[in-house]
């Protein structure tokens, strides 16, 4: 049943498709006939003259550019340079004598927002780190929109720079780089042995840094997003050292889809849960444990887990886009 | 207490010194002339920076200061190779560009000549 | 009396190791050529570093710590050898002038050579190029 559905859903499209393509090809004949069929001799020599006027001012403006504009341009950029450059110093300098002293006791953030988390903080939450308890349990809501900015932002990196079989046909720059296959990933020394065996005793010490900061977030300063920092760049050194082709055995863009979408979903459901209980005034089920344990404080673990899959997998994306231009 | 006053200056005095010599390193970085200078002077800024972080876990006391060191030790590390290997395959793209434009310039010529 | 053992200890280590770094950065400007510069970073990288390590890891504040600014040493000396071999390399490639300045032993130049995967490609498609064809060949070997 589904599947004759499916069937029938991509016959559909294909016709669809096929039926915009025909229409489009009949279109661009139909102008071309007309072009060549209206054309009168008076027209022609319009034409003419236009073209000429165009090539002589695209002339002009070639050697206006070669003369003249860089030099002007330059000098442009380098005042721009300087005028905003002591415009922000003085902004900021001016801004900063403003400012109130530090650890005076009329400081605007020392206010009764701060004494409730430092006071209740660790009973609330659980965690000993109170700047993880902050981020990842008052403002739960905030981090969520973070790991979606991140992953918003992987996405129209994506989306402007991934190379696929079809894009040099769109785009005049993907045509560029398909005439001229060889990028400069192209030449780069590859197989180096030194770095190598040194890759192979490093990358696993990196990665379990980054697990341990990352499991370690509410105890310690880190969590999340220096965690997973950390285990992107040993992913990143690992692509250095072994090159893309092995990367993809394990991590393929498919990898990357799925544990982006899990984590941000985990994540997603976790914090509705907290919201629906508490606007309830539903006692959780979650127990909090003992503060200073590694299984303790309640659903930050689980949070900051999802938070550190997003980071690492973003991390990656980046490098990878911006070197390779694919997963 | 004395022990900790001892601490401070000997600390401060060589927080100085090295940024005193991380501002030359910056300096030998924008004069250098080749580009493996410029990456050269930037590893020695990491190793300084290294140095500076590990100086905080003692003059702080905060332990968890000497994880930021080890995290700084790897991403300078990664940073230079990074640096290294991209440099050296936009090298041999720009000489692979200029043997490609020089072999265009003499067929045009031989074509010339013909 | 013993923390002042510990004060006089790590003053010792770090301003030894600050004099060696202050050496290894004046010899980053007293030497002319990169290659040469890199055995004064070098000194910075090994001695430097392990000086002041060693004399912090003293006087840390618990002995977690000081085995993990001892662990940062390791790590230094594992990948500061490989940063220095890499950057070796770029500076091997890349500079044109490498004969005037050092003696570099043929096999190493070999094996650059070598390492460029793509060195019997490209002659080809120069010898292409002065031959008239195109470039399409290589385009087409790409996707095939």
């Amino acid at each position: 049943m589904k599947s004759k559905m499916m069937n029938k859903l991509s016959e559909w499209l294909t016709d669809e498709a096929s039926a915009l393509e025909r229409e489009m090809e009949a279109s661009q004949e139909r102008a071309a006939d007309e072009d060549e069929a209206a054309l009168t001799p008076a027209e022609i020599r319009w034409a003419q003259e236009e073209k000429e006027e165009e090539e002589r001012i695209a002339r002009r403006l070639n050697e206006w550019t070669d003369e003249t504009g860089t030099k002007i341009s330059r000098t442009l950029y380098s005042i721009l340079c300087l005028v905003i450059c002591l415009t922000l110093i003085v902004l900021l300098l001016y801004t900063v004598t403003e400012l109130p002293s530090f650890g005076s006791p009329d400081h605007p953030i020392n206010n009764e927002v701060s004494a409730r988390y430092i006071e209740k903080g660790l009973q609330e939450t659980g965690a000993v780190n109170i700047v993880t308890g902050m981020i990842l349990d008052y403002r739960a809501f905030d981090t969520l929109g973070e790991s979606s900015v991140l992953f918003t932002a992987a996405m129209v990196v994506l989306f402007l720079l991934r190379k696929d079989k079809e894009s040099h046909k769109y785009s005049p720059l993907a045509k560029v780089m398909h005439d001229n296959p060889h990028s400069d990933t192209y030449y780069e020394p590859k197989n180096d042995i030194i770095l190598q065996k040194t890759a192979f005793v490093l990358v696993p010490i990196v990665l379990l840094t980054g697990v341990y900061v990352v499991l370690n977030g509410h105890l310690s300063p880190g969590g999340g997003f220096s965690g997973g920092a950390i285990m992107g760049a040993g992913l990143i050194l690992y692509v250095i050292a072994f090159g893309f082709a092995k990367m993809r055995r394990f991590f393929t863009y498919k990898t990357y889809q799925f544990v982006v979408l899990i984590a941000l979903l985990t994540y997603a459901c976790s914090k509705c849960y907290s919201f629906f209980t508490g606007a309830n005034h539903i006692p959780s089920v979650i127990p909090l444990g003992t503060p200073g344990a590694i299984l303790s404080s309640g659903l930050i673990l689980v949070l900051n887990i999802c938070v550190g899959f997003v980071v690492t997998c973003t991390m990656y994306c980046f490098y990878a886009v911006f070197r390779k231009g694919e997963l | 207490m004395a022990i900790d006053m001892a601490y401070q200056i000997l600390l401060g005095f060589a927080l100085l010194v090295l940024t005193a010599l991380a501002i030359a390193c910056l300096v030998r970085c924008i004069m250098g002339p080749g580009i493996s200078d410029r990456v050269l002077s930037i590893n020695v800024i990491g190793t300084l920076t290294v140095i500076m972080v590990s100086l905080t876990v003692v003059l702080l006391k905060e332990g968890y200061l000497a994880d930021i060191a080890l995290v700084y030790a790897m991403i300078s590390f990664l940073a230079v190779i990074v640096l290294s290997k991209v440099y050296t395959g936009i090298y041999y793209e720009r000489k692979h560009e200029e043997e490609l434009q020089a072999a265009r310039k003499t067929r045009n010529g031989e074509e010339d000549g013909e | 009396m013993m923390e002042w053992i510990r004060f006089a200890l790590t003053a010792a280590f770090v301003l030894a190791g600050l004099v060696v770094c202050a050496i290894g950065v004046y010899g980053i400007f007293r030497f002319d050529y990169a290659v040469n510069r890199m055995h004064a970073a070098a000194v910075v990288d090994t001695m430097g570093i392990s000086l002041c390590m060693v004399g912090f890891a003293i006087s840390a504040p618990d002995l977690f710590s000081a085995m993990k600014i001892v662990l940062v040493i390791v790590f230094w000396w594992l990948s500061s050898p490989v940063a220095s071999h890499m950057l070796a390399r770029l500076e091997i490639t890349t500079n044109e002038k490498r004969g005037e300045n050092m003696n570099i032993h043929e096999m190493t130049l070999a094996q650059e050579r070598l390492s460029r995967a793509s060195e019997a490609e490209i002659e080809a498609e120069i010898k292409a190029e002065l031959a008239g064809e195109p470039e399409k060949q290589d385009g087409e070997e790409e996707q095939a």
